[in-house]
């Protein structure tokens, strides 16, 4: 992503499309010096005391003539003269400072004011771990957040649009985008919902979540909210929009696809084959999840001649002494199951992991002894709780522990035809899901064949050089594949 | 809008439908094996259930019921047991000596036409009564699947050419084949496969052993890990009286049919190729030398060739087609019949031509 600029003015105006570019103009004498600076990126209390003041002191006794005058003037080391564009730009992004002697002068001063890039102590991710990669995560705090991401994207077309939202709490929320790449309609139309919003407060992001979005009749996130920064990072050079609210740690990227909520950031750090293959293992596991219990209550139920020989007698043994039917019985184990998961997230920690030694194995193994449910059934139940918790989005796996209640009636009712009017049912509403306007469940439906280089599985990285074209982004090309992985060896010169 | 249109959707859905008949696996009474037999006053069924009592174990059950007909013979059962009796996990049939002569087709009509019931269901003949086996089989095995899962093994790995209730009605509806069908023999109150028996339409012609069930096997699929126990002569040990044997396994087989001519007496060509791996050879062979196995195999060959020809003439001297040699010419001509065929089928030329390849002479 490149954009050609000709010179300082064009680089202050793209800039300035951002809301966290700030232009300050003090008064040396006679004379007006601007100073131009990313807030989210500076240490404001540095540029107060070494920069402002210091300047305004010393314009009292002297009068500054030319711009190398304030390399002696500012007691800061770090501060070069140059009139290279690239060079400005580069610097202004890293947290320097502008300083402009005259307007439209080519030369300028780029002062080192840069803060730490707004990492705090404790900023690990909370709840989206990854092994491999970073363990950064955005905080409750606006700023930093956004000087997070400025401190990766080093792009002056990253644009940081500011609007209030909220009669009573007027949160600042933020619409972030890159200029020129992603497409013009997403933007608008998140400006122009976010702009719609009539709430009294806002007190995190995924509420904005919910008022954007293009169907609320829907178990479905159509949004995907992530506390990583190297996924929104990601999401962001692929053309998408993000929306951030001040007090949330929580940005939401969209227009989202199904199969952006089955991607972890990890897949990206692993080699492409292991990626792909932990991506289909958590596809399975959805699938696994969605379908077991219900395949069960079928099968006991209704249709007994299909469980394989083999599996008979331990099938029907573990259910002798049963006194449910099978549907009660997957009832009472999935809702103690969620009992658990409720009650684990709302306790303290520390009660949490006793809680998890009370549900697991007191409850497990006396709902067995005392002949509630069948121990084959209580393997699955569990088997499936825990690839629920496979997928990355803790949002997508709300939908998913939920989507099995209605499978279970369904195939309680009817047996596997009832799955399959469930089946039905279910892809009808997901292709008709849309997200900002575009189709949720690209590419599948409607089919884009070069999509998939990034769905069910991961790609190479020379396969993935171009971002994917259902985004409709303004530029497709990420970099040239050949040059990605060129090694020259040694003697090869 | 939306809960308007849908809300009597789920209405219609659930009255019209109304619920399914509940199955549960724990409450129904599964019959695994079934068998027909025809007695002096009309004919007599025979189920093997099963009861599940504590893990790893099951208890088997026979149940008997006479009637003029086999027809409904389950729903009769159904009056002496607690639970349903469902026939979705039936994996074996048995036909009795007697009722297999006298024809099958009502029974494989009446499984073929049941959607619960597995098409890989297993089909018998008992050269008894096939109720008898049933007793045998709750007496010395508490496996329910004890039947199916010995036919199924000696297809896989021994001579029996793959059968099922799929393949059987195949060769029963179909023109210009016949059906055959395992054959059970009961030795001193222990079961085991003699062989196979041949049907002509639904009766039970003959029966034949497992070494033709192997020639069989070759003909008409893949004989893969089949046995074959082959008489050869050697120079050292030319004493009279005396024989060898190799005992060869069968790695793979392939059979070609070549239609030569159609009318007015169809001739037909066979030629085999088979890739055997020898388990057993007689002390004098040198395994390590070219010529003798290239010898081995000629004689093999023209034992095999011999073998073959004498097996069809067989098949055509009961006028049984198991091969599906009518079918084959009715590929090969427009104005083929069934009955036409029936009567020359017993005058029809066949020539076969064996190659046999040792791969394999290591014992294993």
């Amino acid at each position: 992503m490149k954009t050609e600029l000709k010179n300082l003015d064009q680089l202050l105006k793209l800039s300035g499309l951002s809301s966290d570019f700030k232009k300050t103009v003090i008064l040396l004498g006679e004379q007006e010096v601007s100073i131009f600076y990313y807030s989210t990126l500076i240490d404001a209390k540095w540029m107060q005391q070494h920069l402002i003041l210091v300047l305004q002191n010393r314009s009292l006794d002297s009068e500054i003539k030319k711009i190398e005058d304030i390399k002696a003037w500012i007691p800061i080391n770090d501060i070069e003269i140059t009139d290279d564009l690239t060079n400005i730009q580069f610097k202004l992004l890293k947290g320097y400072a502008i300083v402009q002697l005259h307007e439209n002068d080519q030369k300028c001063a780029l002062v080192n004011i840069a803060d730490n890039h707004g990492l705090r102590e404790n900023n690990d991710t909370e709840n989206e771990f990854s092994v491999v990669g970073p363990k950064v995560g955005f905080v409750e705090d606006l700023d930093t957040n956004i000087g997070l991401l400025r401190a990766q994207i080093n792009l002056p077309n990253l644009i940081i649009k500011e609007i209030i939202v909220g009669t009573t709490s007027k949160t600042k929320v933020a619409i972030i985008y890159i200029d020129g790449l992603t497409n013009e309609q997403y933007i608008q139309t998140v400006e122009q919902r976010l702009t719609d919003i009539d709430i009294d407060f806002v007190f995190d992001s995924s509420l904005l979540d919910q008022m954007m979005s293009d169907n609320s009749l829907t178990p479905f996130p159509l949004f995907v909210s992530t506390e990583r920064r190297d996924r929104v990072v990601y999401s962001l050079i692929n053309g998408q929009v993000a929306v951030i609210s001040d007090g949330s740690p929580y940005i939401v990227t969209g227009p989202s696809t199904l199969f952006d909520f089955f991607i972890s950031a990890e897949d990206y750090y692993l080699p492409w084959i292991l990626g792909s293959f932990f991506r289909l293992i958590r596809i399975f596991g959805v699938i696994f999840s969605l379908f077991s219990t219900s395949m069960y209550v079928a099968i006991t139920t209704f249709h007994y001649e299909a469980i394989p020989k083999d599996l008979l007698n331990p099938l029907i043994f573990s259910r002798m002494n049963v006194p449910f039917p099978p549907f009660f019985e997957v009832l009472f184990l999935e809702i103690t199951i969620e009992f658990l998961r409720e009650a684990g997230a709302r306790l303290p920690t520390k009660i949490g992991q006793t809680l998890g030694i009370v549900g697991g194995i007191v409850i497990g193994q006396a709902a067995v002894a005392a002949a509630l449910t069948s121990n084959i059934l209580l393997i699955l139940v569990a088997l499936s709780a825990l690839a629920s918790f496979t997928t990355p989005i803790y949002k997508m796996s709300n939908t998913i522990r939920f989507l099995r209640f209605p499978f279970i009636i369904l195939s309680a009712i009817w047996g596997g035809i009832g799955i399959f009017i469930g089946v039905g049912f279910l892809f009808i509403h997901m292709i008709r899901l849309k997200s900002l306007g575009a189709p949720y469940t690209v590419p599948i439906f409607p089919l884009r064949i070069m999509s998939f280089k990034d769905s069910f599985i991961r790609s190479s990285f020379q396969i993935l050089n171009k971002r994917p074209q259902h985004l409709r982004p303004k530029s497709s090309v990420k970099y040239l594949p050949k040059q990605v992985k060129q090694k020259n060896d040694l003697d090869e010169e | 809008m939306f809960m308007r249109k849908i809300f009597p959707v789920f209405i219609l859905c659930a009255v019209l439908s109304a619920c399914a008949d509940p199955k549960i696996v724990n409450k129904i009474c599964l019959v695994h094996a079934l068998s027909f037999d025809t007695v002096a006053n009309g004919k007599k069924s025979t189920a093997l259930i099963s009861q599940f009592k504590e893990k790893g174990k099951t208890e088997l059950y026979v149940l008997h019921t006479e009637s003029n007909s086999n027809l409904g013979a389950v729903s009769r059962l159904n009056t002496r047991t607690n639970d349903p009796l469902e026939r979705g996990q039936l994996r074996m049939a048995l036909f009795g000596k007697t009722s297999a002569e006298k024809g099958i087709g009502t029974e494989i009509h009446q499984f073929f036409r049941n959607p619960k019931i597995s098409s890989r269901l297993q089909l018998g003949v008992v050269d008894r009564d096939a109720s008898e086996l049933l007793e045998i089989i709750k007496k010395t095995h508490d496996e329910p699947f004890f039947l199916s899962d010995m036919i199924e093994q000696n297809m896989r790995s021994g001579n029996l050419p793959l059968v099922n209730l799929h393949v059987s009605t195949f060769n029963y509806y179909g023109e210009g084949r016949d059906m055959f069908l395992p054959y059970f023999k009961i030795d001193h109150g222990e079961v085991r496969i003699d062989g196979l028996a041949l049907f002509r339409s639904d009766k039970k012609i003959i029966e034949i052993s497992m070494k033709d069930a192997f020639l069989l096997k070759m003909l008409i699929q893949n004989s893969k890990n089949g046995d074959y126990k082959v008489p050869v002569s050697g120079k050292e040990s030319n004493k009279q009286g005396s024989e060898d044997f190799i005992v060869l396994r069968s790695m793979h087989s392939k059979a070609n049919y070549i239609v030569n001519k159609v009318n007015p007496i169809p001739s037909i060509s066979i030629r085999l190729n088979l890739v055997t791996e020898l388990e057993n050879a007689p002390k004098w062979v040198d395994l390590r030398s070219e010529e003798q196995l290239t010898q081995l195999e000629k004689t093999m060959g023209s034992y095999f060739k011999k073998e073959i020809e004498k097996f069809l003439s067989l098949l055509k001297e009961n006028k049984v087609d198991p091969v599906g040699l009518g079918d084959l010419v009715r590929s090969r001509s427009k104005e083929w019949s069934a009955q036409d065929f029936e009567k020359i089928y017993q005058v029809i030329e066949t020539s076969v031509s064996v190659q046999v390849k040792i791969a394999n002479t290591g014992s294993t």
